[in-house]
Parts: structure tokens; C-alpha cells; sequence
């Protein structure tokens, strides 16, 4: 297949947008995007001090490598989880410090157990899943780092078949809540919580993937988190990629529209309350934010779970 | 001589003159989950692959 632009050699056939691109092509289509979205969606600015979620996998370096491409002040985070099984969290750290270090960038390093003596793995109980566990500290130390450093915004590296995916999920139940609040920007509710951005939303995981491999960017992508297993998100990608084969730009058109339409759920938003967490100072729901709580518990339980 | 097609930690042979496009049906893979390279090189869904050629599929999709 040739590049439907210049005629050279095509690496990603873009049936979509009826598109067949060669790598340089290709990259500065990327680019256009990424800045398509933080336009239309009002995402950042160019004075806006950045700090992307990195987590060494292919969409989060290639955001990071795509925000500074385009001129952002971005400065990455790291959150090092602890999790040993597989060395997923030695190996994905070791990723994330090479690119920053090849690139001059900043990146600052969490480590939690570090931190708080316990790793995700180890603050797990009962019926509490991991994964759960692990996006109630994500966010937490997300948003402490973010706001310790005074950065304006917190990107994350979610792309299109993120999206496209949990609103299906979202759908499919019909969980009004979470369809109120999905988007490509999350509005920070309180003083001491950053907005959350998602400037990949409008590019697909192939696309990523690919720009990722382009790039050379050496990111984790034999390797998956061992607690990501069976996760459902993984069949709703599927199933959504099968409608694709078939119509091609569905998820593209599923995604943008619902966009579109979204102010039609905004009613089931519930009114936040804003109160601080004793512990940390930080918003909670309650008394003692979620995170603060995952902690205590584990403290006075004294024991330490499966890592 | 055959060429060779890696996915996930598995190894096959495939005939040259093998589209992509076949390797992935074959696999039951769609073309929005994988990214192909032969070699370094990405390749399009309509690369047929040569004699001694290493096509590798590299999974695109993460859950999680
Ligand atoms: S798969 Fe689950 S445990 Fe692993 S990093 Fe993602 S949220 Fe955390
Ligand atoms: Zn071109
Ligand atoms: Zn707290």
C-alpha cells in the first residue's frame, strides 16, 4: 500500500478516514489530532505546566513524547505500585527513566511503598480487587504530586478504544452517573484537585501503537500488568473492534457523538460535596478520603497481602 | 523456505506469498488489534510476505 499523500511506502492503513500513511505522514497526522483535541475539548494551553501519568506502556510515552513534539511543558509522574509478580512495576519504571532520560525530560518518581510501607498488591482485601485499589491510589498520588508541584493540568494517556470502550460499558448498564461525567476533560471540583485530560481520545490503539514503534520509543508491550487479566474493558475493545472490521470509523463516530449529545445525562451528575480528609487534606467524600482509609485499614490489619 | 510469524510468545510457519490479512484471519485477529513488522519495518495489511521474512504481530490492545 502506498501513502495516500506522497506515494512512498504506507506503515498503517487508515481505513476510517480512507487514509494510507508512511511514517512521516503518519506522524504529523498524530500530531494534528493530539492538538485537535486539546482544541476542541479546551484541554491545556501552551503556558499550562503539564504533568502526564506515565506508565511506561506505549499510549502514555506516546503521549508525553507527542506533548512535547508540539511545543507543551510537560513533566512526567511515575507511580511506582510495587508490583513484583512478572517485575512489572521494576521493568515499566526502568522504561518510563530511560525515554525521560534519552528526551532530557523531567520525570518524578512516586514510590509507594516507599511512601507508605505498603504496595497496591499488599493494600488489597477481600473482595476488594486490586485494580480498584490500585485507581484510588493512582488518583490520589496523581493529584498530590500534581498539586505539591503546582502544575496546571494532569494528562493521562487514555486513547479512543479507552473511551469508545467504557462508554459502551457505561451504556450497557446504563449507569447514568458515569456517563454524565466521561470526557476527554474532567473539571477539577475543588481548589485542591487538578482537571484531568485525555489528549489521545481522538486516536485509536493501533495508532498509538504504531506511533509509539515509529517513534522508537521503547515502551513496555510484551508485558501487561498481571492483575490486568480477563479485565472486561479488554472484551468491550474486542467486540467494538469487531463492528470496525465491518464499519469502519464507528468507534470514532460512537465516541465524538456521544460527546456531542453528553449534556443530555448532565442532570445525573451528583452535587459534590467539598469537604477535606483529616488525614491528608485532600477532598473527600467522607471524613478520611479513600485512599487514607485503604491505608489505615492495612495498618491496623498488620498483615500484608499477596505481592 | 517458509516465512515465520510471531504472536505473543508463539512461533508458526506460514507459506510465502501469505497476505497479512490471511495471517490474521487465520489467527482470528482483527486489524485494529495488532500493528505488523517485518524485520523493522511496519507493513500494511496487503504485504505478502516473502521467502524468510519474520513477520512479527505486536498487540495493540491493553486492558486494565
Ligand atoms: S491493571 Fe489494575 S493493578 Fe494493574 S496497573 Fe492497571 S489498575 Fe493497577
Ligand atoms: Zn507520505
Ligand atoms: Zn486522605
Amino acid at each position: 500500500m502506498r501513502c495516500t499523500k506522497c506515494g512512498r511506502r504506507a506503515v498503517i492503513n487508515l481505513r476510517a478516514h480512507r487514509l494510507a500513511l508512511c511514517e512521516r505522514h503518519f506522524v504529523e497526522r498524530f500530531l494534528e489530532v493530539v492538538e485537535r483535541a486539546i482544541r476542541r475539548y479546551s484541554l491545556m494551553s501552551r503556558s499550562s505546566r503539564v504533568l502526564v501519568a506515565v506508565s511506561g506502556g506505549k499510549d502514555s510515552l506516546a503521549l508525553w513524547d507527542a506533548l512535547t513534539e508540539l511545543g507543551y511543558r510537560a513533566d512526567g509522574l511515575y507511580i511506582d505500585l510495587g508490583i513484583r509478580r512478572q517485575n512489572y512495576s521494576r521493568i515499566s519504571k526502568e522504561k518510563a527513566e530511560a525515554f525521560a532520560e534519552q528526551r532530557g525530560l523531567r520525570l518524578r518518581v512516586f514510590n509507594l511503598k516507599e511512601e507508605h510501607g505498603f504496595a497496591v498488591p499488599e493494600l488489597r482485601r477481600g473482595s476488594r480487587e486490586v485494580c480498584s485499589v490500585c485507581g484510588i491510589v493512582k488518583r490520589h498520588v496523581m493529584n498530590r504530586v500534581a498539586l505539591e508541584g503546582s502544575y496546571h493540568v494532569l494528562a493521562t494517556g487514555h486513547n479512543l478504544d479507552d473511551e469508545a470502550s467504557v462508554l459502551l460499558s457505561n451504556l450497557l448498564r446504563w449507569n447514568l452517573e458515569l456517563l454524565a461525567r466521561q470526557g476527554p476533560r474532567a473539571e477539577a471540583w475543588h481548589p485542591k484537585l487538578l482537571p484531568k485530560v485525555k489528549p489521545l481520545c481522538l486516536l485509536t490503539e493501533k495508532e498509538t501503537a504504531t506511533y509509539a514503534l515509529v517513534r522508537g520509543i521503547d515502551y513496555v508491550y510484551e508485558l501487561e500488568c498481571p492483575f490486568s487479566a480477563g479485565a472486561t474493558s479488554i472484551a468491550m475493545k474486542e467486540a467494538l473492534n469487531r463492528i470496525e472490521e465491518h464499519s469502519p470509523g464507528t468507534k470514532l463516530y460512537f465516541y465524538t457523538q456521544f460527546l456531542r449529545h453528553r449534556t443530555a445525562f448532565a442532570g445525573e451528575r451528583p452535587s459534590a460535596e467539598a469537604v477535606e480528609c483529616k488525614n491528608c487534606g485532600l477532598p473527600a467524600s467522607g471524613e478520611v478520603c479513600s485512599f487514607c482509609r485503604l491505608l489505615l485499614k492495612s495498618r491496623l490489619r498488620g498483615e500484608k497481602g499477596d505481592n | 523456505m517458509p516465512a515465520t510469524v510471531k504472536f505473543r510468545g508463539s512461533v508458526r510457519e506460514v507459506e510465502a506469498g501469505t497476505r497479512v490479512d490471511e495471517v490474521l484471519a487465520m489467527l482470528g485477529l482483527s486489524r485494529e488489534s495488532v500493528v505488523a513488522r517485518v524485520g523493522s519495518r511496519l507493513v500494511t495489511e496487503d504485504y505478502r510476505l516473502r521467502d524468510g521474512d519474520v513477520l512479527e504481530l505486536i498487540h495493540a490492545i491493553s486492558g486494565g
